[in-house]
């Protein structure tokens, strides 16, 4: 990759020599390429930094989170609080779906209630377990046109934050297909969008969006050959990415199914670092708890259990990963090597992302990777890593003592805390977390990476502008 | 938790804590700016007193805790003598509660000082020199004892106590400003333009546009800053006269994702208009009784206040321009090739204006006659007369996206005055400056010129984005 492309960190992008007349122009058409091998639009289902990124151009939720990590209405005109168990939101008026039917507070619920639906499995469902009835009864809360009031069944002061996560994007659940409120809109030309000029936070800065979907290698040439402005998870050039890295791995198992020691066996077995020196995309950084560094920083590495070593014949298991992620292919076969030699013969077998959630919600898997893209918050984090381990019944336990801390970072800590007490009780072995490599061209100004570690490609604008 | 405006005319969301804070202000602030049509909430956000009282009030208490002997001697000088003077006072009524016995010291330098505060009868001397520098009200010196020992005989030597060296600062504001700038009361002088700028105003987020007018008929200008969700009216000390929230009107269909708008102030009738980007009509209001009052709807972008007929236009739906066709007095008077970012026009100009395009290409109309064309403007570009000779220079911002502070370049007009047949004269960076310098902070996306001190000359606001997401109005104005 040439020096001539930047890497985007965590702040704005902003080359100090470009010439824009000090304002963001409009117009001209931006051209991503992303190295991603299926286009995944369900918010339920497109949790990879990529897809959550093509996603978020289409689909957006109730609000979005700013550089502070506070919640900013974007669907949402007004979120107030009552009482510390009631949030009142009001959905903007004059909203449409991209297909043009309305939008109001009926189908915001109804969009949030395909959490809940057996056809469509997902951890992030914790994220509205704080709700009374644990949110399976929101269609209920929509008391006027644009009006949701939202009861909790206990203090939670991460419900806005939570309901700025993109799996609560906001998409027509009546249609059956996915169409959302974004800053582009599908042309019905393939790969190819038109801003939306009703965006409520206004119309993108680029008139047209098109998108090429490539590998890493397919990312990096198209930005060499001045097709592309912005490469989304394209190869890695040794340069780091301030990105958080919240898109977090882990392997969840069944421990009477793979036996007592088995957590042993793989903490003895697999070196974290050199999964993701070796095996992961970059950027890309060990997780030995819980949370993902980026929300549990400078945390002592916890003491896995001793392995006491193997006895009898090899147990047999099979070992489920999601078939689209390169990644969790890599380190699925590496896992396989290492616990051959601690007395198990893993099988693997890759399945699709739905498949994979369906095999979880039903328990019916012995080894199963789970990549989740977490919220920044380190409560809703925790909370739905509880649900990926299989463990609802404990949100019920420990989430009420969380909500009741007012005070965010006495909040933020005690779920840390709870995270390293959760650890090596939860059927889940933390492995890795991630981030989305962002690689822009010189003439893309004032692209933004959100706190949820995406870029946010509807405020970049060309230097050019449009014609 | 409510929503309250924020960045880019969404609503932030702030936790119910915030209620008693927000109370205590409102009591503060009721109790304080009587005047104001309602009380401060959380923005602007504004230090208690001025610069100078501030900073008299911290070198007061650092004098107090030095150990210096009353009576004691004061001496300050300064980058301007009013400065100097206005600073003494209030330094000297604060040494004066700490039952320090301050007497003025009167000399022409700092060794003089000593010999007069001794035959004085003082007993300690306070040096100091008192300046504005890079935004900041600064004042530096030292604390000596000066009383003479009977057996020192005729050496006059130095007590050990007391002693220190004393610093100081505060941002500095309009009314600072104004005390440094006060012998622009003299003819101005010839030669290169030296501005000094100030804090005018804090805003809790971006201004969309700004304006400046004298509204209330007193010779000196108020300052209208637009946000994406309120119109504030400033005096011209900087100080918050009024509010006026435009939620009321309709939202605009194609909002624009950046602070954007139009704000004008005219003379007759005494009116602000405004035309924010995120609503579907402006409005114009008049100052009654410390409020604002809305006084009817708008269809049009108010794009300059000319005395002999206003200019409005249109915004480009969700865009941060223009539209290319320019009204004036309810008839087309200009019709461009292209969206413009800013228009800028002056008293002294009649008919006459600045446009700024969105590429960084500036230029001057008369009419719908192009008088010059150029690049190098920044969307912060103004028409100013600093030096009241009723010789216009140009303030422009840098065209650089990026910059932190802003570039600011101030260039005499008749440097581009039309001398050969084409209007074409390249590139701004190719003209020498008459003044170049930085935004004390920020970057700059808006500028007018202003009179606020009402002697003629003037005073350029600049609206300042800041990279919090919060606002903030520098003055910058010609230096002593």
């Amino acid at each position: 990759m040439t020096r001539a492309w930047a890497i985007v960190a965590l702040a704005v992008l902003l080359p100090a020599s470009s010439h824009a007349g000090s304002r963001g122009r409009f117009g001209g058409r931006l051209n991503l390429a992303l190295a991603l091998r299926q286009n995944e639009l369900d918010p339920l289902w497109a949790d990879t930094p990529s897809e959550a990124a093509l996603m978020g151009l289409l689909s957006r939720g109730v609000c979005r989170l700013d550089r502070a990590r506070g919640p900013q209405g974007v669907l949402a005109s007004e979120m107030s609080r009552a009482s510390p168990t009631h949030l009142k939101l009001t959905v903007r008026p004059n909203l449409r779906f991209d297909q043009g039917l309305p939008v109001s507070a009926k189908e915001v619920a109804a969009s949030w209630m395909r959490l809940f639906s057996p056809s469509t499995p997902t951890p992030y469902r914790a994220l509205l377990f704080p709700l009374r009835g644990e949110g399976r009864q929101l269609e209920l809360s929509a008391t006027s046109k644009y009006t949701l009031e939202l009861a909790t069944a206990f203090p939670w002061p991460d419900l806005e934050r939570s309901l700025c996560h993109p799996s609560l994007s906001v998409t027509d659940a009546r249609t059956g297909r996915l169409h959302g409120v974004g800053p582009f809109r599908p042309t019905g030309e393939p790969g190819t969008f038109a801003a939306n000029l009703s965006f409520p936070e206004g119309r993108p800065y680029a008139d047209s969006l098109t998108v090429t979907a490539t590998d890493e290698r397919g990312a990096a040439r198209l930005l060499s050959l001045k097709r592309a402005h912005v490469a989304l998870g394209g190869a890695d050039d040794g340069t780091a990415s301030g990105a958080p890295a919240l898109y977090a791995t882990y392997l969840a198992f069944r421990k009477e199914r793979v036996g007592q020691d088995f957590r042993a066996a793989v903490e003895a077995g697999i070196d974290r670092v050199d999964l993701t020196r070796y095996f992961v995309r970059a950027p890309a950084v060990a997780m030995p708890h819980l949370l993902p560094p980026a929300l549990h920083p400078g945390a002592e590495a916890p003491r896995p259990p001793a392995w006491k070593g193997s006895a009898g014949a090899p147990r047999e298991v099979t070992l489920l990963y999601d078939q689209t992620l390169e990644d969790q292919r890599a380190v699925a076969e590496r896992l396989q090597l290492k616990l051959h030699e601690r007395g198990y013969r893993v099988a693997l077998r890759g399945v699709s992302r739905q498949a994979l959630r369906q095999a979880w919600a039903k328990g019916d898997y012995e080894l199963l990777m789970h990549s989740l893209l977490l919220p920044p918050a380190p409560a809703p984090a925790l909370a739905v890593a509880i649900e990926a381990a299989g463990r609802h019944e404990l949100l019920g336990v420990h989430l009420p003592g969380l909500g009741a801390i007012a005070e965010q970072s006495a909040r933020d800590a005690r779920a840390r805390e709870l995270s390293d007490s959760l650890l090596f009780e939860l059927e889940l072995v933390p492995l890795y977390a991630q981030g989305l490599r962002v690689t822009v061209a010189p003439e893309l100004l004032g692209l933004s990476v959100d706190p949820q570690g995406l870029p946010a490609l509807d405020s970049a604008f060309l230097q050019e502008g449009g014609p | 938790m409510r929503a309250t405006p924020g960045e880019g005319g969404r609503p932030i969301l702030r936790r119910t804590w915030h209620a008693p804070l927000v109370a205590t202000l409102l009591l503060w602030a009721a109790t304080a700016h009587a005047a104001a049509d309602r009380a401060l909430a959380a923005a602007p956000v504004r230090p208690e007193g001025t610069a100078i009282s501030r900073l008299a009030k911290k070198l007061g208490q650092d004098v107090g805790s030095s150990g210096a002997e009353a009576p004691l001697g004061v001496y300050v000088r300064g980058q301007a003598p009013e400065l100097a003077r206005g600073f003494g006072t209030l330094l000297m009524s604060e040494l004066a509660a700490r039952r320090l016995g301050p007497i003025a010291v009167e000399a022409h330098d700092e060794a003089a000082a000593e010999v007069a505060a001794r035959s004085a009868g003082a007993r300690s001397l306070l040096r100091l020199t008192v300046q504005i520098e890079n935004g900041l009200l600064s004042a530096r010196g030292d604390l000596l004892g000066v009383w003479v020992n009977f057996w020192s005989g005729r050496a006059a030597t130095r007590p050990s106590r007391p002693a220190a060296a004393l610093e100081g600062s505060a941002d500095a504001d309009a009314h600072a400003l104004a005390l440094a700038a006060a012998s622009l009361a003299t003819p101005p002088e010839v030669g290169p333009l030296r501005l000094i700028g100030a804090t005018f105003a804090h805003l809790a987020s971006r201004p969309a546009a700004i304006a400046a007018g004298d509204l209330d008929g007193d010779g000196r200008d108020e300052v209208a800053a637009l946000t994406d969700e309120e119109l504030f009216l400033f005096s011209p000390e900087g100080k918050l006269l009024a509010r006026h929230e435009h939620r009321a009107l309709p939202n605009s269909d194609a909002p624009c994702r950046e602070p954007f708008g139009a704000v004008s102030i005219q003379r007759s009738p005494p009116r602000i208009a405004y035309f924010s980007a995120q609503r579907s009509r402006g409005e114009q209001l008049s100052l009654e009784r410390g409020g604002l009052r809305p006084a009817g709807q708008l269809d049009e972008a108010p794009l300059f206040a000319a005395a002999e007929a206003p200019l409005t236009g249109t915004l480009t739906p969700g865009s941060n321009t223009f539209d290319p066709k320019v009204i004036v007095g309810g008839k087309l008077a200009v019709f461009l090739k292209s969206p413009f970012t800013s228009l800028s026009g002056h008293r002294h100009a009649a008919g006459t204006y600045l446009f700024v395009w969105p590429d960084g290409t500036g230029a001057l109309l008369k009419g719908a006659a192009e008088l010059w064309r150029a690049g190098g403007f920044g969307a912060g570009s103004a028409l100013a007369d600093f030096e009241g000779d009723g010789q216009l220079e140009l303030l422009v911002s840098s065209v650089k996206y990026a910059i932190e502070p802003d570039e600011l370049r101030a260039i005499s007009l008749a440097a581009l005055e039309p001398s050969a047949k084409s209007a074409a004269r390249g590139d701004l960076s190719s003209y020498a400056p008459a003044w170049q310098g930085t935004a004390l902070r920020g970057r700059v996306l808006e500028a007018t010129a202003a009179d606020l001190d009402g002697d003629g000359a003037d005073e350029v606001v600049l609206g300042v984005w800041l990279a919090d997401g919060t606002g903030e109005l520098q003055v910058f104005r010609r230096a002593p």
